[in-house]
């Protein structure tokens, strides 16, 4: 690929002109943009939340236990007298870790099988067809709540749970659009060129669909957030004294009569997240859909 | 028509195989030894070996693999550690998930399907933004969170409803239903939120198609034309997206029986693996594998008694 060819910069312009395009688009829907927004601020308070937290997430102190909210315990105590805002804080790491980690596995795993499949087709494609059958057989809580019996629970395992779990829609995903896209009239050149299948698979097919796959995974990231809650509370992710919203939740449930703030506030959190990644998701999808950019 | 059904048959077969076998591995990775939960306290070898050739746990896999499928077939699904048939207790369990998700899927169509309907109609205008964030605020909420919420609400503070438990149709049937609101309502409105979606995208879809055009230049009643000629082919697909929901309806099973203290299936599967009771925890998800492979192979086929454009174009794979 010389510079002087001129069908590459013509090209680059026009991938340019796109993006544009697509970030001036995005930027007309206020609520993609408030889910964003939100997002990231989710995302950069569990990188910093030793610095945002105003205590230590296990920090109990006995003579504040139940507290309301007021100016030092901006959401009131839990029953060890923990603060619940800075629980909440620390509790975002596992949140988030759980979305972003088990949707870049599920990914890693479904993308290359969904390619495989759509590309090759052949034998291949219905057995991976028939695997993914068997995946989908088995609801995700039942697989998850097995592994973390087998693996054991931790927010590693749960993770892995949740990767597992969404693996199956996104191999179904991609195989669909390696499937069309093998038939476009670039590919049918490239192949004519006598281009090696990984070069076609990642220089034609792969960048072609990544905007589906990155709507996909924008909205499989609030589905593992509230998975790695479902799992928390049910005891088989995050372990106590470790905080997630899920175990606050697991905690709070023996206390709605007195306390049902300490159910609220972290169930609101986890509310909050998925909603500003899948405001996020819906957005991207307007915007990136091919058919309405044309 | 009967080369697309046995094709159809024969993948939810191989399907179901290869489930069973994964169920009957994946069990056996369990850690903890069998012969030691069913020996109890007697940690005398001969008593193991006992055990070990009771339950035929000396087997080699494979033998062991094809004597449990084979008494599998016939409804043989083995005694639990309570010495309990596994069959038996899973059937008992079953009736009552199933009134729950029947609940919630009446829940679910009465809010979607309206909900999607009249979203796809008025596009773009008040109602369509009302609806389809609506359904992005109930993709959104974790359910259990909500289940808790609720219990908080209207059995803490307000003490209208139960918080939890179960009474049997037959006993009480206004206690039954009292019993389920809460729970059905949980599971139903995140149900509901995935079927207005589908819902909406499929009306637009035939909204825009030509016999809807046709109906109309015919001079047909709006009403006759959206209600009936739309709506129709829309729910055939929303039909597939039902069956394809039930895995997320068994999973929503399981944690709202657990919040709701409900005696189904779902909690059957929690207490199977909290007892590491691994005859119980096969036959569980084992029924629920199989149960997945049957509504989505009924399914396939109406889909292509209802649609014959699917009979018909496609090859058997």
């Amino acid at each position: 690929m010389s510079a002087i060819d001129p069908s590459v910069s013509i090209e680059l312009t026009g991938r340019a002109r796109r993006r544009r395009l697509v970030r001036k688009r995005f930027l007309r829907r206020p609520f993609a943009v408030a889910g964003l927004v939100v997002a990231l601020a989710f995302i950069v308070v569990a990188i910093f939340a030793p610095v945002v937290a105003p205590y230590a997430p296990d920090a109990s102190d006995f003579s504040q236990i139940l507290a309301k909210p007021s100016p030092e315990h901006l959401l009131g105590t839990d029953e060890l007298g923990r603060d619940v805002f800075s629980r909440i804080v620390w509790g975002s790491r596992a949140s988030i870790q759980a979305g972003v980690f088990a949707t870049l596995l599920a990914m890693a795993i479904a993308v290359p099988i969904g390619l495989a499949a759509g590309y090759y087709r052949g034998w291949i494609d219905p057995v991976i067809a028939r695997l993914t059958d068997v995946m989908l057989a088995f609801p995700f809580l039942i697989i998850a709540v097995a592994l973390a019996a087998i693996l054991g629970p931790s927010l590693r395992n749960a993770t892995i749970a949740l990767a597992i779990g969404a693996a199956p829609a996104l191999i179904r995903i991609s195989r669909g659009e390696a499937l069309s896209l093998r038939e476009e009239d670039y590919v049918r050149a490239a192949i004519a060129n006598g281009a090696s299948d990984v070069r076609i698979l990642r220089r034609h097919v792969l960048p072609n669909m990544l905007s589906t796959l990155i709507v996909q995974a924008t909205v499989t990231i609030p589905a593992a957030i509230i998975g790695e809650a479902v799992l928390s509370f049910l005891g088989l992710g995050v372990q106590s004294p470790a905080t997630s919203w899920g175990v606050m939740l697991s905690d709070a449930k023996d206390y709605l009569g007195e306390a049902p703030r300490l159910a609220f506030y972290p169930g609101m959190a986890i509310f909050l997240c998925s909603l500003s990644f899948n405001l996020l998701g819906d957005g991207l999808r307007d915007v990136l859909d091919p058919r309405t950019t044309r | 028509m009967g080369g697309f059904l046995l094709s159809k048959l024969g993948a939810a077969l191989v399907v179901l195989v290869i489930s069973s076998m994964l169920v009957f591995l994946g069990v056996r990775a369990l850690p903890g030894d069998p012969a030691t939960a069913l020996g109890a306290e007697n940690r005398d070898p001969a008593v193991m070996a006992a055990v070990r050739s009771k339950y035929g746990l000396d087997d080699p896999l494979p033998i062991q693999y094809l004597h449990w499928a084979g008494l599998a077939v016939r409804g043989d699904l083995g005694t639990d550690q309570r010495e309990l048939s596994v069959a038996e207790t899973i059937v008992d369990r079953i009736p009552i998930t199933l009134e729950l998700a029947g609940l919630s899927i009446l829940i679910g169509a009465l809010i979607g399907l309206p909900a999607g309907i009249i979203a796809a109609y008025r596009r773009g205008k008040p109602e369509d933004y009302a609806a389809t964030t609506g359904a992005l605020v109930g993709l959104s909420v974790p359910h259990f969170w909500l289940g808790l919420m609720m219990i908080s609400l209207f059995a803490v503070h307000l003490d209208w409803l139960p918080a939890g438990g179960y009474v049997p149709f037959s006993e009480d049937p206004a206690a039954n239903l009292q019993h389920m609101l809460m729970p059905a309502i949980v599971l139903g409105t995140g149900l509901s939120a995935v079927l207005m979606r589908q819902m909406r995208s499929s009306m637009l879809g035939s909204l825009s198609a030509d016999y809807v055009r046709t109906a109309r230049a015919k001079g047909l009643p709006e009403r006759t034309v959206v209600l009936k000629h739309a709506l129709r082919n829309s729910l055939i697909t929303v039909t597939t997206v039902l069956g394809l929901q039930l895995g997320a309806l068994i999973s929503g099973a399981v944690i709202t029986e657990q919040i709701f203290v409900i005696p189904g299936f779902g909690r059957l599967t929690i207490d199977a693996i909290n007892q590491r009771d691994y005859t119980l925890l096969q036959g569980v998800v084992l029924v629920a594998a199989a149960g997945y492979v049957v509504v989505n192979l009924t399914v396939d086929v109406m889909y292509s008694v209802l649609n014959p454009r699917i009979r018909v174009s496609s090859k058997p794979a």
